[in-house]
């Protein structure tokens, strides 16, 4: 045989990849589309990130308006009615406030009214499951980026590097793993709220990004041990070490086979996760170490929602609806990751 | 009446991409005390064929007969209940490969046992007694400690063997052997025959061997019928199949099995791959690999006809007839 | 030394490596960070900061604290409760300890009686209604945290119907509640995981010999096939247990249940320090223990897996 051209074996290699790449997304779109329960969850969370990303900008009252006279309302059919005000808004976000500004000018003072009814403070609770879910989500989504970062990085390292290097990364994984790190948490949160104050002079760690990278910091285990797996077997395929001999650079190595492989793996890693985590956001602000008010959160919520429950007056809605949004969404999220993974890798149903 | 009749037996499976019919028509018939050898690739029907006479093909799969009759009485028509209870009591089935087919959470004590007290109706202390007789009857020495060790405790010829023994433990009269001796060495091979022929003559057993290896029929089938795509396509007294093979797939089989006492240079396989049981052509499903087809072969499948005292083929050519013109040449 | 004993004595040494991982780390966070509650002293009332000087010597250098501490913990003494005056650490989990046991194992029986029948019949009605229906439940009491089937299962069975007691801690009709949402995710997993793991033993081949011996489905399903498919949920007890723990500091809260959840909360939210630890550290052991106590017991089911030494 001819000795080929160091063009032409690139050339090869990546066409190679290309394919291989190719029907193994166009396999999984087609299992995909069949799931029905998926399907419906894709749709439902689109339109709930787009309804959380543009409620600053739609017509509710505000979450943290406090009316005692209207307490504990029921659910009322009001649509719409009188008495909104801009000024009651706290500690919004340079976009949000953009939004509160422009819906100002185009609804006016209008409002939506209870609908959902209200809570013990008379606060409009559609308006609060709305707010509630634009944290949570939030928390959920970069929470998880933050375990998926923390998680790929220190996987992929290992992996590469191999060794005793790989051998006592590993086992730090390991001794972690053996560790209950909710509770950690739990108590890492309770030292570091003592001293929120401090912390933020000294170091500018705002409180919700510290919530953030604490949470994250739960979940990267698992992510770690799968990357590093995956590393260790590609790193001994034949198409790496071919990719090798013809001088390829390690990023393009990277670039080219690992990241197709690893990818499925991220992407249901990554919607089985974000439940989890919202879940545990809402466990520790239904604990009060969580979201603390007058932020809102769902599990906030949840919490309300238990506490007002008493045999003498049914405050139905206040436990309900909260429950319900918190429900239907992971519930969604769950069914979404389930329908991936069978449609990224059909040998891995029913597991 | 014969012992086991078999007449046009059909069995389909409804798959995502359609029909597929992996049994078109199987026939032949089954003395006491005889061996047929069944043989044929992968796909070529020959275990999904003994699995439906059994009764062991998932419900998904729909079996249909002219006649399957075992001792007169028709298989097909039995109430599941009755079906059962013949299982492991007069008709037993060995499996390929022992390791995947015995429980691996049980003794192998406990798993004869079971046979025992079902089909023998053996309790407490003779169960130990039979088990230990039916492990020492197969061949494995110190049978009492063994009747305690796990499956993967036993070397591969030996885990055969316990098979073999539990299977029969509730001395049918009919075994089928799945391909018993495939996953096993060659020296082990002949010993597990061996002993099913030991067995065969001390109980007066029939029995069916199925495999893809013409060289285990040689020795221990007095009768073979060789399938191909869900049908027989030969079928001939042993001695007769290996002397006369008069269909074109029979003759391709032997030619690519290495023989000792000819010399010669290359094995000659045959060419083609197996049949796609999806989308068979109206005509011989042999056609495209046989190097004798006539423009009759794909107009028309053909029919089993008898070219010689119990010797049957499925073929629209004369192989013979040809082969002589051929060597007068 | 015999294999087992070696096996066990290696794991102990795990385990009191994982300890001292998560004490050191807690001490340190509780003393190092500027204005941590040992720092400050501005936290504890009088008498409690006695007592602290008198145990901890917070007046002497950091290392020599540290290993007073470790000390102390080794025997055993968690040390005196950081806000409430009276109580010894100890004391206080003693008190609960029992209740958030006995709370935990009827959870877990919950789960396993829900659970386990769930999954079997999922398995062997695969793809028909039956299997998607309890599939479909089981997906949701995964994704439905134990809070709101809480708040569901008291607004019906204790507002409106009145079944059950709101809570407090008395007789066994105190339990049933709290212990069944308590339970319900794990029973979720636990009927998805032997669905899992049934449907790949049925589709073994000693299933099939089992059937060629003439055994009724029944028995082929209750003697040869339940051995393997239960083996995934096996290995799953133990993180249940740790799940169990977790979700019992929400379970706690809800039904007025003062068992260790709800201290080791309170401990949070008061910044009572010692207690909080003492707690962190007494779950990790537990987790840990019962880890251990899964894994010998995967290994007494299975004799083709031995002991990894």
């Amino acid at each position: 045989m001819k000795p080929r051209s160091q063009e032409e074996l690139e050339r090869l290699l990546s066409e190679a990849a290309k394919v291989r790449g190719n029907s193994l997304w166009k396999d999984a779109m087609r299992r995909f589309k069949k799931n029905f329960a998926a399907k419906i969850s894709l749709w439902f969370l689109v339109l709930l990130s787009l309804l959380s990303f543009f409620t600053p900008l739609l017509p509710f009252a505000p979450p943290a308006r406090v009316r005692l006279s209207e307490q504990f309302q029921a659910p009322k059919l009001e649509l719409i009615r009188e008495g909104w005000s801009k000024a009651e808004y706290h500690d919004l976000g340079w976009l949000s406030s953009k939004m509160v500004d422009l819906r100002a000018s185009l609804f006016g003072t209008k409002e939506i009214g209870p609908i959902l009814g209200t809570d013990s403070k008379g606060r409009c609770l559609l308006s609060r499951i709305l707010w509630g879910g634009r944290v949570s989500l939030l928390v959920g989504l970069v929470a998880t980026l933050v375990s998926l970062l923390v998680g790929v990085s220190y996987g992929a390292l290992s992996g590469y590097f191999g060794g005793w290097v790989d051998n006592l990364m590993m086992r730090i994984v390991d001794v972690l793993y053996s560790i209950p790190f909710i509770f950690l948490v739990i108590f890492l949160m309770t030292v570091l709220r003592e001293n929120q104050d401090l912390l933020e002079q000294r170091f500018g760690l705002d409180r919700m990004m510290l919530f953030f990278a604490v949470i994250g910091l739960v979940y990267w285990l698992t992510m770690a041990r799968v990357v590093r797996g995956q590393v260790l077997s590609l790193k001994h395929k034949e198409f790496v070490e071919a990719a090798e001999v013809m001088g390829a650079s390690t990023w393009r190595i990277l670039r080219q086979h690992l990241v197709p492989n690893v990818l499925s793996i991220v992407i249901v890693y990554l919607t089985l996760t974000i439940p989890r985590v919202m879940l545990f956001e809402a466990f520790l602000s239904f604990l009060g170490l969580g979201v603390q008010p007058p932020d809102v959160s769902w599990g906030i919520l949840a919490a309300g929602g238990i506490d007002a429950i008493n045999p003498i007056h049914v405050y139905w809605w206040f436990v309900l609806f909260p429950g319900l949004a918190l429900g239907f969404t992971l519930v969604a999220l769950n069914f979404l990751g389930d329908g991936l993974r069978d449609a990224l890798d059909p040998k891995l149903k029913d597991r | 009446m014969a012992f086991l009749e078999v007449s046009d037996l059909r069995v389909s499976f409804p798959t995502e991409d359609g029909l597929v019919e992996a049994v078109r028509g199987v026939s032949y018939e089954l003395g006491v005390g005889e061996t047929l050898g069944v043989v044929g690739e992968s796909g070529s029907g020959k275990s999904v064929t003994h699995l439906a006479m059994m009764g062991l093909l998932p419900e998904t799969a729909r079996v249909a007969a002219g006649r399957l009759a075992f001792e007169g009485e028709e298989l097909l028509e039995m109430d599941e209940a009755r079906r059962r209870a013949m299982r492991g009591k007069e008709i037993a089935m060995i499996f390929q490969d022992p390791m995947t087919s015995l429980n691996p959470f049980s003794t192998l004590g406990t798993q004869i046992a079971e046979m025992l007290r079902m089909h023998q109706g053996l309790r407490g202390k003779a169960l130990v007694d039979g088990a230990v007789r039916a492990l020492a009857e197969v061949g494995i020495p110190k049978p009492e400690i063994r009747i305690e060790q796990y499956p993967h405790e036993f070397s591969g010829g030996m885990r055969q063997r316990a098979m073999i023994a539990m299977m029969l433990a509730g001395h049918p009269k009919l075994l089928i052997a799945d391909e018993p001796t495939t996953a096993l060495d060659v020296t082990v091979q002949a010993q597990i025959l061996e002993l099913l022929r030991g067995l065969q003559e001390a109980r007066g057993m029939s029995i069916i061997l199925i495999t893809h290896d013409l060289g285990v029929v040689a020795g221990q089938a007095h009768r073979v019928a060789v399938m191909y795509a869900g049908r027989i396509v030969e079928e001939a007294e042993t001695r007769t199949l290996f002397a006369r093979p008069s269909h074109p797939y029979t003759r391709g089989l032997l030619s690519s099995i290495p023989r000792l006492d000819r010399d010669e240079e290359q094995l000659v396989p045959i060419p083609g791959t197996p049949p796609d049981l999806l989308h068979l052509s109206g005509g011989c499903p042999f056609r495209p690999r046989c190097s004798f087809a006539e423009p009759a072969c794909g107009e028309s499948e053909p029919a089993l006809r008898e070219i010689g005292p119990g010797h049957r083929i499925a073929c629209h050519v004369d192989l013979p007839a040809l082969l002589k013109v051929e060597e007068a040449k | 030394m015999p294999p087992f004993l070696r096996f066990l004595f290696k794991r102990f040494l795990w385990m009191l490596a994982t300890l001292w991982v998560v004490f050191t780390v807690s001490f340190f966070l509780m003393r190092a960070i500027p204005g941590g509650p040992f720092a400050s002293e501005r936290n504890a009332p009088p008498e409690v900061e006695a007592n602290l000087r008198k145990k901890y010597g917070i007046d002497r250098p950091l290392f020599e604290q540290y290993l007073r501490t470790g000390v102390m913990l080794l025997q055993g003494d968690f040390g005196p409760s950081f806000k409430m005056e009276d109580y010894s650490v100890n004391e206080v989990i003693a008190e609960g300890l029992p209740k958030s046991a006995s709370l935990g194992i009827l959870a877990l029986w919950i789960a396993l009686l829900l659970g386990l029948p769930a999954g079997i019949l999922g398995a062997i009605h695969r793809g028909k209604l039956t299997d998607n229906l309890l599939m479909f439940l089981a997906t949701a009491g995964i994704a439905l945290p134990n809070f709101v089937i809480a708040s569901i299962l008291i607004l019906f069975f204790v507002i409106l119907i009145p079944v059950f007691p709101p809570g407090g801690w008395g007789g066994f009709s105190h339990l049933i509640l709290p212990a069944f949402c308590l339970g319900a995710p794990f029973a979720a997993y636990v009927a998805r995981l032997t669905r899992t793991g049934m449907l790949e033993i049925l589709g073994q081949d000693y299933i099939r010999t089992a059937r060629a011996k003439g055994l009724s489905e029944s028995k082929v399903i209750l003697r040869h096939a339940l051995k393997g498919g239960l083996l995934p949920v096996v290995s799953f007890l133990g993180p249940a247990i740790a799940g169990i723990l977790t979700g019992s500091l929400v379970i706690e809260r809800i039904f007025f249940i003062p068992g260790l959840g709800t201290h080791f909360v309170q401990s949070a939210i008061n910044r009572d320090y010692t207690l909080a630890m003492g707690c962190v550290l007494l779950f990790t052991a537990l987790v840990y223990a019962m880890n251990l106590l899964v894994d010998i017991c995967y290994t007494v089911l299975d004799p083709r897996v031995g002991l990894e030494g």
